[in-house]
């Protein structure tokens, strides 16, 4: 079988609200994949491909880009590639009849979009070109990065309780909690930045330990049919690609399909899990260390965007 | 010869939504004899035009009105297709008064609650319960102890009437050296001073999770609390299910087992087939003695879950319900 040719269409406006990543990093990602030849466009417009992967953006009619699609690569198949469902759930669920196929990130939303060409695709991470500046100092102990679910407020109360001597410098998310629930003080109060997820990830980055509580995307998309989400989002992998160790609640058990329990994530289901693991990334460097590397390690055996691509190939019949 | 299904949602956002997701898949599974579509209110004048059905089902019944009804019903005839209509209720017999309004626009009625079709003047209306689809829950039940996550698990919302219960079992559970989880998302109704009974804290319960993972949490759990709603907002009066719910039929699927908290259902009395593989208990006490039953009995524990399982998955899938249903309405 010969080496497919893949055109990828990418949004003009991209996702920034749910998308950690820039386009150039994703671009970058998908020429790697080993087992396609991959173009963004073409001399004359009109790529030569046995395959379209279209990513669907953000203030985009679907629909016209198709027909432009269609027009550029006659013939050709079109898969649409969604990274930030749910969010979009309720423009996304419409998509299906008009495409050859449709993988979607989430494994709820892969279900109710009532089409048998619909399949999950997990979300992934953009393999960083340099991995981080590893010569500054964390400038906090732990981030929350919380996104204004009611019970935030006790999840930060608590660890503030639970946090050891000398690990005492938290950052929390702009706009999650209430500036009531800050009084405690020595709490820092991340800068919005503006850019959504990617402005979470440079937070992240920032700190030894994320503690990282994803409750429902509140899309104006999605807010007809409210589906919950149910898979990690690319965050969780960007954060782990990064090299920061995150505790977060077992709500995704697929999360444990993709990461360790343990020694490549913590997770928590009760209150006295969630103050142990999170002490013990704190207290223990090397364990942190070895946390970290483990979880990058994983990401870039198996939850790069280019082995998701290389998926959709051997599930479009390109490859073998 | 193949029949054209078009299943309505009736309500919007609807928080059983996974259902219609269930029934439109369990359609396909009938081997290309039935073709489904969805539809939603505003999508339903275009979709009878486009998919012409031979039956709708208004799945829920929920917000429908049977001027809306009547006037869907009328555009059919002039685009020259007849189907029948079907209501098929989820929410009998809390919705009762709501679904029985609605009821004589139909062809059929179906109740998924079974005292509840005594209640319908209708001269076609069924029960037909609410079922699982092997999709959204089928797990193989996990034999390995050292892979299960929890000895108990529950996920429902925590109406006030099953707080003091919860907190209990949460209780004893700690007590017991029991690994409990419990997911209950709450409502306006409950004061911060209720909540506080339960022991925990909130960051620990008050989550919404999707059916995938709640059919994920269940299978690495040895036992799942299976409690029923008896209150209807039509009367102050406990309004009790009289069948199983399609909380039973997923979670049998998942391969957890399950303990029904219930005065009023027996679900062994009423699948007589599951006797000793759906556990009841009546108290606190009784379920922590399950759940150490279970520890303490593993190939007890998966034999139960295995016969529960097979038992859903061979006759309780939504296909064989939408099979029963089209064989009724085929009769007239």
């Amino acid at each position: 079988m010969s080496r497919p040719r893949v055109f990828c269409a990418l949004p003009e406006r991209w996702r920034t609200a749910t998308l950690p990543f820039t386009p150039d990093a994703f671009r970058a990602e998908l020429r790697a994949c080993p087992t396609a030849d991959v173009v963004f466009d073409a001399d004359d417009g009109r790529p030569a491909a046995d395959l379209v992967v279209w990513v669907p953006g953000e203030d985009e009619d679907p629909y016209a880009t198709l027909g432009r699609l269609h027009a550029r690569c006659p013939g050709v198949p079109v898969a649409a590639w969604l990274l930030d469902d749910p969010a979009w759930f309720d423009v996304t669920y419409a998509l299906p009849p008009a495409v050859a196929s449709l993988y979607t990130n989430d494994a709820n939303a892969a279900l109710a979009c009532h089409a048998p060409n619909v399949r999950h695709l997990p979300a992934a991470a953009c393999q960083l070109v340099a991995p981080g500046d590893s010569t500054t100092p964390p400038a906090f102990d732990a981030a929350f990065l919380l996104d204004g679910a009611p019970s935030d407020a006790s999840l930060l109360a608590f660890a503030l309780a639970s946090l050891p001597e000398g690990a005492r410098r938290v950052a929390v998310t702009p706009g999650a909690l209430a500036p009531g629930d800050l009084s405690g003080g020595g709490i820092t109060r991340l800068a919005d930045g503006g850019s959504g997820q990617t402005a979470l990830l440079r937070h992240a980055r920032r700190a030894r330990v994320v503690v990282r509580v994803a409750s429902s995307p509140r899309h104006p998309a999605n807010t007809l049919h409210r589906l919950l989400p149910a898979s990690p989002d690319a965050l969780t992998f960007a954060i782990a690609e990064a090299g920061v160790p995150q505790v977060t609640p077992l709500r995704f058990p697929s999360l444990l399909d993709a990461f360790a329990r343990g020694t490549e994530i913590a997770c928590f289901s009760t209150a006295a899990e969630f103050a142990d693991g999170l002490r013990r990334l704190l207290v223990d460097e090397g364990g942190r260390a070895a946390v970290a590397a483990a979880a990058r390690a994983r990401v870039r055996r198996e939850h790069l965007y280019r082995h998701r691509l290389a998926e959709i190939l051997r599930a479009e019949g390109l490859t073998g | 010869m193949t029949t054209r299904v078009l299943i309505l949602n009736s309500l919007l956002p609807n928080a059983n939504w996974h259902l219609i997701t269930s029934l439109w898949r369990e359609c396909g599974a009938e081997g290309g004899d039935v073709v489904a579509e969805v539809a939603q209110a505003h999508t339903l004048p275009m979709q009878l035009r486009a998919f012409a059905p031979d039956v709708v089902i208004a799945f829920g019944g929920e917000a429908l009105t049977p001027e809306q009804v009547r006037g869907w019903r009328a555009l059919t005839p002039q685009q020259g297709n007849n189907p029948s209509w079907v209501l098929w209720t989820t929410e009998d017999p809390f919705e009762l008064e709501a679904n029985q309004a609605i009821a004589p626009c139909f062809d059929h009625v179906f109740t998924s609650d079974r005292a509840s079709r005594e209640r319908y003047d209708h001269p076609r209306c069924h029960y037909l319960p609410l079922a699982a689809d092997p999709a959204l829950s089928l797990r193989p039940v996990v034999a390995d102890e050292s892979a299960l996550w929890y000895d108990l698990v529950f996920v429902g919302t925590a109406w006030p009437n099953r707080l003091p219960f919860l907190a209990d079992v949460a209780r004893a559970a700690r007590d017991g050296g029991l690994r409990a989880r419990f997911l209950l998302p709450t409502n306006p109704h409950l004061s911060a001073e209720m909540l506080g009974t339960l022991g925990m804290e909130p960051f620990e319960y008050d989550m919404r999770i999707s059916p995938v993972d709640l059919a994920s949490l269940q299978n690495r759990s040895r036992c799942a609390l299976l409690l029923f709603r008896d209150f209807s907002r039509f009367t102050r009066e406990p309004r009790p299910q009289t069948s199983p719910t399609n909380r039973f039929y997923e979670t049998a699927l998942t391969g957890c087992v399950q303990i029904a908290v219930s005065e009023q259902m027996d679900v062994a009395a009423f699948y007589p087939e599951l006797s000793g593989a759906v556990l009841k208990a009546q108290t606190v006490e009784g379920v922590v003695e399950m759940v150490r039953r279970a520890r303490a009995d593993n190939a007890w524990r998966v034999a139960a879950a295995e016969r529960a399982q097979r038992f859903v998955a061979e006759r309780h899938l939504y296909r064989h319900r939408v099979r029963e249903l089209l064989e009724t309405v085929r009769k007239g």
